[in-house]
């Protein structure tokens, strides 16, 4: 059965991330099938392996996500910062690149990307900014934001519902190398950037025409909407002391969330994406049952060797690993499958030590990862759909062409601040 | 029921010459005078003679191929009653192909059921669709005649309602090589939702709706935003209009055409309009289009029969 599960594992992942011609999410609900028939773990055990906390939270981000997207917000923001900065081609651009960030910390950096895209794309033909380069600076900042929060990204929510990590405290220990790597990027889009993202003066005359106001086609709609998301954000950070499931939270909430805007059951409920749900409900399934066979308990080993049982060489080895991973497989079913090994790194230490920066390691390192390619994650590739409908084809040599610049000055930072952070005496 | 059973050998007109639409029906209305149902109507001549010029005045009843199907409803009617005119000279009739009608057929119609009517039209249609009924009965100078050969051919008006009986004919030909901007005045011009676009031999190949014209207009991230009010002017839009303006019919089309066979019921037709959401159903004989039914047609040819 050990042998059975890997083999079942390699496969599924190989096909998952080799090609997207083949549907994911059947590609694993067969090998989770294969999982149950070849009774690789007792069927009663199933449930167990299944996190329905983070099935909660990616539920009810789906839903607060489709409605956030209704009101027009995102818009109206994009074009509030481009007549602010008077249509500056620069300033516009770091300006939706920090909104971005921002919205993907509050909730999912997938939606927040797919909603920002179309906006990013008009503002760039207006402003007669390049949009290829626009884009993909989007993406890699929608990644960086997400990682910032619980609920940001799907891998934050793998790793933090496993490890029990509360909302406050991905804030507390994510959100500032986040916000050091966001501002040193932004630098970089200044310095090395600044001279492609320069606006015509007509351009500049077209969006202080623009009426943001009449970007909100539902004003009472969009009140409803933050009013319950900002009780549901509140609910978050209190949630270790109310000992809530972020999940819970924010299933209950996104269902308030659609009553309060008067949406009906049936129409709330179809927001959710099944198939993405089942899509990690499988691999939950397939990697639970390759931990209860031990499948990570050699890697585990093997890592601890080669570290010399050294936290802090772990953890360097956790975030550029997770980094190099990341770049070649989709960031969600690479989360599922290395939280449970950083488990078993993790209690091979002494139970006084802190080993929560693995935890930080991993995040940062998914993250940071998947900006090197387009493979990286669900964002980058949603982005890379949507601009390639609107004739902007974004290759991925051009993808990392950006991307690994970024990534490795993040994945230094990240490192920097690990060690300061955690290590420093 | 026998289509032959609805008609009396009084209201079969032989080598009838009107010189105009209003005397055609005149001659047709004081035929049906007395019939059963006309009769126990109570109605007068005159009143059926305005309610049928009105009909007629709201929507042209020439269906093409030189039919017409003048008609009216009565709520003082509880039957059908049915005329039969066979033109020693074409009449200009204004119909939809142009072409001159030399078969009239004159329905009055329960206004409780109008359906009826429009199975004696379709069947009338089906029955002279036969060439050797239709020379029989147009090389037939005698009423009584006419009837018996009604009644050989065993035409029945309880047939169900088929595509081929409510059809448009197609009036034009657009293929591949179609220029895009001469395919969007032809639907303009003619108010149509979508044009089929053939080949060489007839056979539907793709159609062109109004909504993927739209589509090539608006770009793909417009219709993505939520309100395009706070944008007061694009000119980027020209563009792409511009950019598709030089596009042919064959690179615009798309595959997902609802064609159907000529035999296709009124219920699937209608089904295919609603619920799968076809702005067109193409008759098709084969691969051959041979007719165009929208919703305009649904409406016009039942509903507002």
């Amino acid at each position: 059965m050990y042998y059975a599960i890997i083999v079942i594992f390699i496969l599924t992942y190989m096909l998952i991330s080799l090609t997207n011609r083949i549907n994911k999410t059947l590609m694993v609900l067969i090998g989770a099938c294969l999982v149950v028939f070849l009774n690789v773990v007792p069927f009663q055990t199933l449930s167990h392996q299944i996190d329905l906390n983070v099935i909660f939270m990616l539920m009810g981000i789906m839903i607060i996500g489709d409605i956030i997207g209704q009101t027009g917000l995102f818009e109206w923001i994009s074009i509030m910062l481009a007549r602010k900065f008077k249509g500056s081609g620069l300033l516009t651009v770091m300006g939706v690149l920090c909104a971005v960030a921002v919205c993907s910390a509050l909730y999912s950096s997938i939606a927040t990307l797919i909603l920002f895209v179309p906006i990013a794309i008009l503002l760039a033909q207006i402003l007669n900014l390049p949009v290829r380069p626009f884009l993909i600076l989007l993406a890699l900042f929608a990644n960086l934001g997400g990682a910032t929060t619980l609920i940001g990204d799907p891998c934050n929510m793998i790793v933090g519902s496993r490890a029990g990590v509360s909302y406050m405290q991905f804030i507390i220990h994510v959100a500032p190398a986040a916000a050091i790597i966001g501002i040193f990027w932004l630098c970089l889009v200044a310095i090395f950037r600044g001279r492609c993202f320069v606006a015509g003066t007509g351009s500049k005359q077209q969006i202080m025409k623009a009426l943001p106001e009449k970007a909100i086609p539902d004003f009472p709609l969009l009140r409803r909407a933050l009013l319950i998301g900002l009780l549901i954000l509140a609910a978050l950070i209190v949630s270790s002391y109310t000992r809530s499931e972020p999940g819970v939270i924010l299933l209950f909430g996104a269902i308030i969330m659609g009553l309060a805007c008067r949406l009906k059951m049936r129409n709330v409920l179809q927001k959710v994406d099944w198939p993405s749900i089942i899509f990690v409900g499988g691999l939950f399934v397939i990697i639970g049952s390759l931990e209860m066979q031990g499948g990570f308990d050699r890697i585990a080993q093997w890592m601890q060797t080669y570290t010399n049982g050294n936290l802090f060489a772990m953890t360097m080895l956790t975030l550029w690993g997770a980094a190099l991973f990341s770049s070649a497989v989709d960031n969600i079913p690479l989360a599922i499958a290395l939280t449970p090994l950083v488990g078993k790194i993790s209690s091979a230490f002494p139970a006084e030590m802190n080993t929560n920066p693995l935890l930080w390691a991993l995040v940062l390192g998914i993250t940071l990862g998947s900006s090197i390619s387009l493979l990286g994650s669900s964002g980058n590739y949603a982005m890379k759909r949507l601009a390639e409908r609107n004739k902007y084809n974004i290759g991925v040599m051009v993808f990392s062409a950006y991307g690994l610049p970024f990534a490795i000055s993040g994945l230094l930072i990240a490192s920097l601040y690990l060690y300061i952070r955690y290590f420093m005496k | 029921m026998n289509l032959a059973n609805l008609i009396s050998v009084d209201s079969i007109l032989v080598g009838a010459e009107p010189n105009d639409k209003r005397e055609l029906f005149e001659t047709m209305v004081n035929a049906l005078s007395t019939s059963p149902a006309v009769k126990h109507s109570g109605l007068d001549q005159n009143y059926i003679l305005d309610a049928v010029i009105k009909r007629e005045k709201s929507s042209n009843t020439g269906v093409g191929n030189g039919y017409a199907f003048p008609h009216a409803k009565f709520s003082a009617l509880h039957g059908l009653a049915v005329s039969m005119a066979f033109l020693q000279k074409p009449l200009d009739y204004g119909a939809s192909d142009q072409m001159p009608v030399n078969i009239v057929c004159m329905v009055l119609a329960p206004e409780k059921n109008p359906t009826m009517a429009l199975k004696v039209m379709s069947q009338t249609i089906r029955l002279f669709s036969d060439r050797r009924i239709k020379e029989s009965i147009l090389s037939v100078h005698d009423s009584r005649m006419v009837l018996n050969l009604l009644m050989e051919s065993g035409a029945s008006s309880d047939i169900p309602i088929m595509a081929r009986d409510i059809m448009n004919p197609p009036l034009f030909d657009v293929r591949r090589d179609t220029p895009l901007p001469e395919v969007i005045r032809l639907m303009a011009e003619k108010h149509l939702s979508a044009v089929p676009v053939v080949d060489e031999h007839g056979n539907i190949v793709g159609h062109i709706t109004g909504a993927r014209l739209f589509q090539l207009g608006m770009p793909e991230f417009m219709t993505r935003l939520k309100s395009v009010s706070f944008i007061c002017e694009f000119e980027p839009f020209e563009k792409y209009f511009f950019e598709k303006s030089h596009a042919l019919a064959g690179e615009v089309m798309t595959g997902d055409f609802c064609a159907m066979s000529t035999v296709a019921t009124l219920l699937e037709i209608v089904h295919a309009l609603t619920t799968r959401n076809y702005p067109m159903i193409y008759v098709v004989d084969g691969n051959q289009l041979v007719g165009m039914i929208d919703q305009g047609t649904v409406l016009e040819q039942i509903i507002n029969f």
